[in-house]
């Protein structure tokens, strides 16, 4: 009988969080300019350019990179158990649409307003990761209430909630691209497509800390989820308090998305593709799929940005796209896969 | 020793449309009961309240105790469902699954423990089941599946067994192997059994005792040669049927007539 | 439906009311400008008063806004170019939507593309817009105008030499021009080099590392309502820059320059003063600043 010990969690996660340093190495010392690495070392607090290359543009960007692709992966894992659809993704949720709208609406009425924090010693944030924030927010109380029935949040109205509203979404944010000036739809455009491009490491502590906390209070159900997988009813009578878990998981992860969209812009397709892929290399038990696919998130998202940073350089891919080229052809693998097999992989 | 199960006028209803009127029973510690009744004569519906999914008017004790005081893992220990048919759409093993009853055993912070690995263990080798541990559950036939429901049912280590028309989609084969073991369980556990059923047959055949559900209400309660007359299935099922008495099994057995013979 | 009897109205009304297609027999009279750079060179030439439509981005001068308006430049809406009866329209070859271009020559319009894609193609596009009203000689006269403007830059800052230069457009991301935009020749002409001009889109995504690698001399942010002293502020982490630290961060009102209309020249002088301050400085300031000369800068 092979069960879930301790020492699989250990010899896997051991292995993903050893590659994932070595990505995070790997990744730094990759771009579309050469880099001198004694240079950097030698000169870490000069205004030297290798210094300020790996230092202070390249490794800040992994670092959001890494958080993000785990966010994102573990968002889609708890998402496919809870809407019970192996095929569901962060940005069924509606949250990401709502994020991205208030990110639009920031940059179109006061893309300039910074907001410094600690009276300007901890540094400043933009006000437009804030309003995209807020967005998120709006939204997720939204498709919440929406959903909401007899204290029990149904998947298939979550499902449809969530679907509506990102149209919803999008067709606002095509009519403001339509209405802006030719250089804000530009930003915009880029900002829907997603970017890992940050220096403020105070963003990226930010993001790290929020990601992480979300990510352990996800993990900490990760028994929940394996019965929520059963069906409802069935996880109800083998002891899981079903509307309690269902809110947690929604409001944890809705929190989390908002804030890497917020950060980051749209990147799909890590929410969908990374939990199938780690299902099927290391089983379908949440307690350990979580951290993994977290863990496999971050490595796959941190080179992702590497590669949308060596393709057209010295121009930059937005990684969304990068993603996309992965996930579409993917997605269409797995519906093949899913027609041969019977049961959805 | 206070009863398994008692309910007094419960009452359910679908916004206008009532499915329980009224029901009251008493169900003691070891014994077996089958409820049967047509489509829509509430049984499902019964045994989801019975097993906290739904929520009536009226008085459902589990235990001498009122049932909305029990957390849900507390229930999940007292009483354990065999669902009709299993629907899983992520692929997860035999072992897996029955494991997953243990769930309300163990801290879910933590991994299964010896305990939890060795009731897994004995209630699959029970449904003979252990042979399939590694399989992956959509790979194994109807039998198969509903034989490791009821291994994580009894993983849970429950009182009460509830089973929802368990031998819906089983062939005959299966059928009689899946209640045989039902009433080794009852007979040799002591394990409080009520099952939904749609066969009249095999219900006289396993059950001591029978309620008749029609149209939301107990049309009969009581020891099933008692309760399945021809007179009883008229009524509640509009059929014309001849029950004979069969010395060989110790129990009344239905035969149906076609309508347009003599 | 209601389009099709729409179109068969305008053929018949058209059919029996334009005195055929005869070219040259008459200067237009009323024109729709279908891009705000054809908007402000019919202006610059005079003939402000026959616009009978612009798009809602024209606003310059200032006579343009009050003008009614056919939609913005990507789309503009053909019902309201047919309403207000133009003998003449004016798009921008690559920007104006040519399917609708080719509808309303098939609803019996005279429509012109003009290529403003680089400086040349504008001068290019005067001459033609020129020629189109039979006012050469106006033409002529704005074309000198604006060469005279592009003389005196050069001469002024002939003696510097070249620095490079970083454009930033759009910010979250950062977003600068490349190679293939007439925004690239303006700085090239203004004494800069740009630092993205090795890239084959006009517009791009420009990652902070290529920034540092490239080092420019010159940032001029070209963003709406930035403020100088943000400007500063938002680079200070990135002092191996040359701008960074010499304190050449500069940001620019976008509208002239983003434009490729006559208005360039102008455009041009304000980017060479950016690029180039030492320049233009007046004689009194000259006595106050340090670099009093029209030199390369020290190293």
């Amino acid at each position: 009988m092979k069960v879930l010990n301790r020492r699989k969690m250990i010899q896997v996660n051991g292995v993903l969080f050893l590659l994932l340093i070595l990505s995070v190495i790997g990744c730094s010392l990759l771009g579309p300019v050469p880099l001198d690495l004694s240079r950097a070392f030698e000169n870490l607090f000069a205004p030297e350019p290798n210094a300020e290359i790996l230092f202070r543009t390249r490794l800040p960007r992994v670092l959001l990179g890494i958080a993000i692709g785990g966010g994102m992966a573990a968002c889609g894992v708890v998402l496919q158990a809870l809407l019970r659809n192996p095929l569901a993704c962060p940005q069924m949720l509606g949250v990401s649409g709502g994020a991205s709208l208030g990110g639009i609406l920031g940059l179109i009425f006061f893309p300039n307003w910074i907001l410094p924090i600690g009276g300007g010693l901890l540094g400043e944030i933009s006000w437009v990761p804030l309003a995209a924030f807020l967005g998120a927010l709006l939204s997720m109380v939204l498709v919440y209430r929406f959903s909401l029935f007899h204290g029990r949040l149904h998947p298939y109205h979550l499902l449809l909630a969530g679907v509506i509203f990102n149209s919803f979404i999008a067709a606002i944010i095509m009519f403001l691209n339509s209405i802006v000036d030719f250089y804000q739809a530009q930003s915009l455009l880029f900002w829907l497509m997603g970017s890992l491009s940050t220096r403020a490491y105070l963003t990226v502590a930010f993001i790290w800390i929020y990601v992480l906390l979300g990510f352990l209070w996800l993990w900490a159900k990760g028994l929940s989820l394996n019965l929520i997988t059963l069906g409802e009813e069935t996880a109800m009578q083998l002891g899981v308090e079903i509307g309690s878990v269902q809110r947690q998981i929604f409001v944890a992860s809705s929190l989390m998305i908002g804030a890497m969209v917020s950060v980051s812009g749209m990147i799909g397709f890590v929410g969908l593709m990374i939990p199938h892929v780690m299902r099927l290399i290391v089983g379908s038990d949440h307690r350990l799929l979580l951290p993994a696919s977290f863990l496999a998130g971050g490595i796959f998202l941190g080179w992702a940005d590497t590669l949308a940073r060596l393709l057209l350089a010295p121009a930059e891919v937005p990684v969304g796209i990068i993603t996309a080229f992965f996930g579409g052809p993917f997605f269409l693998f797995l519906l093949y896969r899913e027609g041969r097999k019977k049961v959805a992989l | 020793m206070s009863l398994a199960i008692q309910t007094n006028n419960l009452v359910f209803a679908y916004g206008e449309r009532v499915v329980l009127n009224r029901v009251s029973l008493s169900v003691e510690r070891g014994e077996m009961i089958g409820i049967v009744g047509p489509n829509g004569s509430g049984k499902t519906t019964l045994l989801k309240i019975l097993s906290a999914i739904l929520t009536g008017k009226g008085e459902v004790k589990l235990s001498g105790r009122d049932i909305r005081t029990y957390k849900r893992r507390e229930l999940s220990r007292l009483f354990a469902v065999v669902p009709q048919e299993p629907q899983v759409n992520f692929p997860y093993t035999v072992a897996e699954i029955v494991l997953m009853g243990r769930a309300s055993h163990h801290n879910p912070l933590a991994f299964e423990g010896e305990m939890d690995l060795e009731a897994a263990r004995k209630s699959m080798e029970l449904t003979e089941t252990w042979s399939l541990a590694d399989r992956y559950l959509h790979e194994l036939s109807g039998g198969e599946k509903q034989r490791v429901m009821i291994a994580r049912a009894l993983a849970q280590e429950p009182e009460i067994l509830l089973l929802d028309e368990p031998s819906a989609f089983l062939d005959l084969k299966h059928q009689v192997q899946l209640f045989d073991l039902v009433r080794r369980l009852n007979r040799e556990r002591r394990l409080t059994i009520v099952a939904t059923l749609h066969d009249l047959n095999l219900a006289a055949l396993f059950f001591p005792r029978i309620i008749v559900l029609s149209q939301g209400e107990i049309y009969r309660d009581g020891p099933s040669k008692d309760v399945l007359t021809e007179e009883t299935i008229r009524e509640v099922y509009e059929v014309k049927v001849r029950v004979q008495w069969d010395e060989a099994e110790k129990t009344q057995q239905i035969f149906l007539s076609s309508p347009s013979s003599s | 439906m209601s389009r099709v009897l729409l179109i068969a109205l305008l053929v018949s009304w058209v059919a029996c009311n334009v005195p055929g297609q005869a070219i040259g027999a008459e200067l237009p009279r009323r024109i729709v400008s279908l891009a705000p750079s054809v908007t402000e060179t019919l202006f610059a030439l005079g003939f402000g008063d026959r616009l009978a439509g612009v798009t809602t981005y024209c606003d310059y001068p200032a006579e343009a806004r009050k003008l009614p308006k056919i939609g913005d430049f990507m789309n503009p809406s053909l019902e309201a170019v047919v309403a207000k009866r133009p003998d003449l329209v004016i798009g921008v070859a690559g920007v104006t939507d040519p399917v609708k271009a080719r509808e309303m020559e098939r609803l019996g319009l005279k429509v012109v593309l003009v290529s403003v894609s680089n400086l040349s193609d504008i001068l290019a596009a005067i001459r033609s817009i020129a020629a189109l009203l039979g006012s050469e000689k106006e033409g002529e006269k704005l074309i000198a105008k604006i060469a005279a403007q592009v003389e005196d830059v050069k001469r002024r800052i002939a003696p510097a030499a070249r620095r490079s230069v970083l454009m930033v457009v759009g910010f979250q991301p950062l977003i600068s021009v490349g190679g293939k935009n007439f925004i690239d020749e303006l700085i090239t002409l203004a004494g800069g080099d740009n630092i993205a001009r090795s890239a084959a889109q006009p517009w791009l995504n420009l990652p902070d590392e290529v920034v540092v690698a490239k080092a420019p001399q010159v940032i001029i942010e070209a963003g709406m309502g930035s403020e100088w002293g943000k400007s500063v502020k938002r680079w200070g982490d990135l002092r191996s820059i040359p701008a960074v630290r010499e304190g050449r961060v500069y940001s620019y009102s976008s509208d002239k320059i983003l434009r490729p209309g006559p208005r360039f020249g102008e455009a041009l002088a304000e980017l060479a003063r950016l690029i180039h301050p030492e320049c233009f400085a007046s004689p009194s300031s000259r006595k106050r600043s340090e670099e009093n000369r029209c030199e390369s800068p020290k190293p």
